[in-house]
């Protein structure tokens, strides 16, 4: 594995503000400068630059307020290197913001640009880490400090202790590395800790969102199964809608099928009553007419047999009564006329004025008797006739009684004798016989009494006939009227009559022959009777009942629509679900292994770290050896490797001043140092090696052999050592590379990274001086070639 | 001789998920697939079409899917006098939109939940008569009583997508459930199956071929499990004669069971890959599982990713032994930490108390090596 060399830096950072190249020769580079020169500072820009300050650290903050440009201006400073892989890389670090590009200069592409904070957590400082450690070997600063960086400080500060061995252990950081590497794995499958008692990551990462996904999509399962249970009886009920809508429909159908033939058979019936009751009508009012018609003939046959003899005047009984009072005077006087006249004194004369008032009152009581016969009442007036003649009479015979004479009296009597014949003859007008004279009274009464109940008869007769046509020319239709036909014409009535029974008769046979051609009641349903209204009935509550149930169903439908909205796939989610869930396993199982693996070989390091205290003190002591010429060492721990001892003479001392002299002293940790740097080395990766002031408090002796050593180191890796011995640098012929003795020029390094700064990487090769860009390419191209031989050996 | 195209279970538009990143890419091939049909149809000759349940994986698949499978069978329907259907239990006609509602005249989707009138047609080589009912529970659980075999000359064919008794889906749910005896029950030429996925044909059901269904068995592999060759079926059906049946593959890469594969003298993943490769059917997805004693940790993903760029989708399981090679014996026998790593792995793995926990504690220390840089 080549070891990583750093080729330049550009530095804004502390006193310097300027760039140096470093030659790239097997040796070790000089940097030489009096006190406060700041080559201690150019020294650790390098790391710095690499590794940054970690801010958590109130030393560290406070180290970086020191490093701040004494212009004031950011700290910044760009590292030059050839990465393990052979890589042209170039680090450049904001040390105000931590933000760090990092580029390749061979393709002059950015290879990183981002969070460079060494202790960051984010994915940005964490990449950036990584790259570190690909590029040099070491992902943060510390094993460095504790091993290849030999600061003066630091020196001094050098402890041999298990955090030594921890930082310096080769193995630590392949076994670093494997456990970050398993973290890091394990680290993107979960969020729980790998190590017990760990702390959670904020962030889920694929098994807890895998195991969210798989929750979701069992809920959603379950969502669908439910909406399935939900939407059952839902699709059951809307079944059994349907099947009773169905069941309706064809109830409904059914009686609307009946409605017609029942309502065309209600008609019928209605039609066949109408007629047969038409037809009855004719045939009573026919019945009727020809009743009173014949009625009516036999009265007036009646009427003509009374009067065969002839014709009995209107007023023929109150003639026959007044010729009844007047047959007995005629009687009366006749007798009187043929007894002779009696003695004027028995016929007493005192009665002549009451006679002849009684006379009177009885010819008024005769006269009004027939009127009262003729206009009213006939027994009334024959009474009141019979009571004045009467009178009449009575009055006569008084009067007669009075007569003062015979003759006069006989005259009298003859005259009114002659007088009543008259009468009488008047009263015979017209009268059928026999003669009228009392003998045939009897017969004229009961002829005229024939006569007057036969006309009577004749009359009620004509009335009753009356009505009949009345009512028979009601039930013909006006047509027949408006003809012209007389209303009174009884045959042209009946004929009609007839003729419209006759057609009664056809309407209501035809009638009858439809109703016999009506089909049998049709199919109903059950319970339904088989008439128009409960066929009526029965249509509108099923009509009713679809309506109610068509609308519960709609309401149905939309509660079914919103199960079925909700409800997915199930089949897809359960293929879903255990697809997740195998993944889940299958990731759970990664986790097991990351995490089984992880423990694996922390363990596996525990128990190997009592072997790396022994390795890392075998190669302190080779170097203990090689820089004190073997009068010092070996440093032996039998415990603890904080309570080791450096043999000396023989015998083991503390590692300590006293009872080892500063010089010792600085030779044991010096020797620490490489030796750590070497097993640190160990596991492939040459770090350069920066030593700060290797010569302090040697003589020249331990200085010389101080040198050999890092010339020898030279040859493995990088060696940059700084130090202000410029008497022995001299003494030994030794020409620093770097002096800071010198004045320093314009402060280019701010130029070249303000310039870069706006113009931009592209515009980069544009700086500086084309004949020491090439000289560098060619002395860089040298020295890889020289380690790419060595790499070979 | 009527030859019938029988089609079930091509569940276009699923999601493919057990292929993992070819998933989209194996549904663009089921559906190229999908789309050759009418090239099948006119190559076989076939008289009439029948589709047994689940041509879609969703009662509402995307639009794409929907206007494809339209397609396809209206291009069929040029060929054949009909297209018969019967919806699946994944793509059930519960909702409005569904796309049996949009297919082309002259392809008839058995809609009614119970069996009716068969729906007739005739071929050129005769008179064939479907029946067939979409299946749903709640209307009508039971549906096959009702069928009544119509008593016309021809053909008679049934659709039917349920689970016979044997059948996994058996137990599922609302699915249809058919008993074998039921199956026996119909008087009919032919009973094209779906549901199940695996191809059954008639003398799976009865030697004597006295029962006259089949399973034509998923269109293409649907996951990883469903190992072997999947298509179409063409049935030769005679009245009064067996039905004689035909496999056609459907041209999607089948899923190949490869089973046990020794790569004990392997050197590493790529060789054991190569071992595996070597009995891998051209065109076909391997499903693998390594056994045998190896020198090296095997890295089953690697095996699974070098598969996989092969043949477009692999699955590997790892049942090698690692943990008594030599190389590990050499390796816990160094004195450095790998050593240190190996002996303690080794004593884990004795000491686990069951064998999942052995296995699991083999892969920790395979990779607990792996990441100390020891292949």
């Amino acid at each position: 594995m080549r070891p990583p060399l750093l080729t330049a830096v550009r530095v804004r950072y502390g006193c310097h503000d300027r760039r140096f190249d470093l030659p790239l020769e097997p040796r070790p580079v000089v940097i030489s400068g009096p006190n406060g020169s700041g080559k201690t500072t150019l020294l650790e820009a390098f790391l710095r630059t690499l590794y940054g300050f970690s801010r958590r650290l109130a030393a560290e903050r406070t180290h970086l307020e020191t490093r701040r440009p004494w212009s004031g201006r950011t700290a910044e400073a760009e590292v030059e290197l050839i990465s393990i892989g052979g890589d042209r890389i170039s680090v450049r670090r904001d040390f105000e913001t931590d933000e760090v590009v990092a580029r390749d200069l061979e393709s002059d592409t950015e290879l990183f640009r981002g969070d460079g904070n060494p202790v960051g957590t984010g994915s940005s400082a964490r990449r950036f880490r990584e790259l570190a450690s690909g590029w040099i070997g070491l992902s943060n600063l510390e094993p460095y400090r504790k091993t290849a960086w030999v600061g003066q400080g630091e020196l001094v500060d050098t402890r041999l202790d298990d955090e030594l061995l921890r930082a310096a252990a080769g193995t630590h950081r392949k076994v670093e590395t494997a456990q970050d590497e398993l973290r890091g794995e394990h680290d993107e499958l979960t969020w729980e800790p790998i190590e017990p008692g760990g702390r959670r990551k904020n962030l889920p990462r694929d098994l807890e969102t895998q195991r969210e996904a798989a929750e979701d999509l069992a809920t959603r399962l379950a969502a669908a199964r439910s909406a399935r249970e939900k939407r059952r009886p839902l699709v059951a009920e809307v079944a059994g809608f349907d099947r009773r809508v169905e069941a309706l429909d064809g109830e409904i159908e059914l009686l609307e099928a009946a409605y017609r033939p029942l309502a065309e058979h209600r008609t019928l019936v209605a039609e066949e009553r109408e007629a047969r009751a038409r037809l009855s009508a004719l045939s009573d009012a026919l019945q009727s007419l020809t009743e009173a018609d014949r009625g009516t003939g036999r009265a007036r046959g009646a009427v003509q047999a009374a009067e065969a003899g002839g014709v009995y005047p209107e007023e023929f009984g109150s003639r026959l009564a007044q010729a009844d009072v007047l047959w007995e005077r005629e009687a009366a006087l006749e007798k009187e006329l043929a007894t002779g006249f009696a003695p004027a004194g028995e016929r007493a004369a005192p009665a002549s004025g009451v006679a002849r008032l009684a006379a009177v009152a009885g010819v008024v009581l005769v006269l009004g008797g027939i009127a009262t016969s003729v206009l009213g009442s006939a027994a009334l007036g024959v009474s009141a006739a019979v009571l004045g003649a009467f009178l009449t009479g009575a009055a006569v015979r008084a009067a007669r009684g009075q007569r003062p004479g015979s003759e006069g009296v006989a005259a009298r009597v003859t005259r009114e004798l002659e007088d009543t014949r008259t009468r009488l003859a008047d009263l015979a007008a017209d009268v059928p016989r026999p003669a009228f004279e009392p003998a045939a009274a009897d017969e004229h009464r009961a002829g005229f009494a024939r006569q007057v109940k036969a006309r009577q008869a004749a009359r009620q007769a004509e009335r009753v006939q009356a009505e009949a046509l009345s009512r028979a020319l009601s039930l013909l239709d006006a047509a027949g009227a408006a003809a012209g036909e007389p209303a009174d014409d009884t045959p042209g009535t009946l004929n009609r009559l007839r003729g419209a029974e006759e057609e009664a008769r056809t309407a209501l046979a035809r009638v009858q022959v439809r109703l016999e051609e009506q089909p049998a009641v049709p199919e109903l349903p059950e319970g339904v009777e088989p008439t128009v209204a409960a066929v009526d009935v029965a249509r509108t509550d099923r009509r009713a009942e679809r309506s109610e149930i068509v609308e519960r169903r709609t309401h149905l439908e939309l509660e079914l629509r919103d199960a079925e909205r909700a409800a997915e796939d199930e089949f897809g989610l359960e293929r879903e679900l255990a697809s997740a869930r195998e993944r889940i396993e299958e990731t759970e199982a990664e986790v097991q292994v990351r995490r089984e693996a992880w423990n694996l070989v922390r363990d596996a390091y525990v128990d190997f770290r009592e072997r790396d205290q022994e390795r890392l003190l075998g190669a302190v002591n080779e170097r203990l050896a090689a820089l004190s010429d073997g009068r010092l060492g070996p440093v032996e721990a039998t415990g603890e490797l904080a309570d080791a001892c450096v043999h000396m003479a023989d015998r083991p001392v503390r590692l300590e001043s006293p009872p080892l002299s500063f010089g010792e002293k600085h030779m044991v940790l010096f020797a620490i140092r490489l030796g750590s740097a070497d097993f640190l080395a160990g596991e492939g990766v040459r770090h350069p090696l920066l030593v700060d002031e290797p010569f302090t408090h040697l003589d020249e002796r331990n200085a010389r052999q101080v040198w050999d050593l890092l010339c020898s180191l030279a040859e493995e890796r990088q060696v940059i050592v700084g130090t202000q011995n410029r008497l022995f640098l001299d003494h030994l012929g030794i020409v620093p590379d770097i002096d800071l003795s010198a004045p320093a020029p314009r402060p280019e390094a701010s130029r070249m990274l303000d310039a870069e700064r706006v113009r931009g990487p592209a515009e980069r090769s544009e700086t500086g001086s084309g004949r020491e860009k090439a000289e560098r390419d060619a002395a860089l191209a040298r020295r890889v070639a020289e380690q790419a031989q060595l790499e070979l050996g | 001789m009527i030859r019938i195209l029988h089609v079930a279970d091509v569940h276009l538009g699923a999601p493919l998920r057990s292929f993992g990143a070819g998933a989209e890419d194996r549904a663009e091939r089921v559906l190229q697939a999908f789309r050759q049909l009418p090239e099948i149809a006119e190559r076989e000759h076939v008289h009439v079409v029948v589709m047994a349940g689940d041509l879609f994986d969703t009662p509402r698949p995307p639009e794409r899917i929907d206007a494809e499978a339209r397609e396809t069978i209206r291009r069929l329907l040029e060929l054949v006098p009909a297209v018969f259907l019967v919806p699946g239990n994944h793509d059930p006609l519960v909702f409005p939109a569904t796309p049996y509602g949009r297919l082309p005249p002259g392809a008839h989707v058995f809609g009614r939940p119970a069996f009716g009138d068969p729906v007739s047609v005739e071929t050129t080589a005769g008179p064939v008569h479907a029946y067939g009912f979409s299946y749903d529970f709640a209307h009508n659980p039971d549906p096959i009583p009702g069928f009544r075999r119509a008593d016309l000359p021809g053909a008679h064919v049934v659709l039917m997508h349920g689970a016979v008794r044997d059948a996994p889906h058996w137990s599922g749910g609302d699915s249809l459930r058919l008993e074998p005896e039921q199956l026996a029950g119909f008087s009919v030429d032919y009973i094209a199956l779906g549901d199940y996925h695996r191809f059954r044909p008639p003398e799976e059901f009865a030697a004597d071929g006295s029962v006259p269904a089949c399973y034509s068995g998923s269109f293409a592999a649907l996951d990883h499990t469903e190992a072997g060759p999947r298509g179409v079926v063409v049935a030769e059906v005679e009245p009064g004669r067996a039905p004689s049946v035909r496999l056609l593959p459907s041209g999607v890469p089948p899923v190949q069971a490869v089973g046990d594969v020794d790569v004990s003298d392997c050197l590493d993943d790529l060789e054991a890959a190569d071992r595996v490769a070597r009995r891998v059917d051209s065109g076909s997805l391997p499903v693998v599982t390594l056994t045998g004693q190896t020198e090296y940790a095997v890295d089953r993903g690697r095996v699974e990713q070098e598969l996989g760029a092969r043949f477009s989708f692999a699955r590997v399981r790892d049942r090698t032994r690692y943990y008594d090679s030599d190389r590990l014996g050499e390796l816990s026998g160094r004195d450095d930490v790998v050593g240190y790593v190996a002996r303690l792995g080794l004593s884990r793995i004795r000491e686990a108390s069951s064998d999942e926990q052995a296995r699991l504690r083999e892969r920790a220390l395979r990779r607990a090596l792996r990441s100390m840089g020891v292949v």
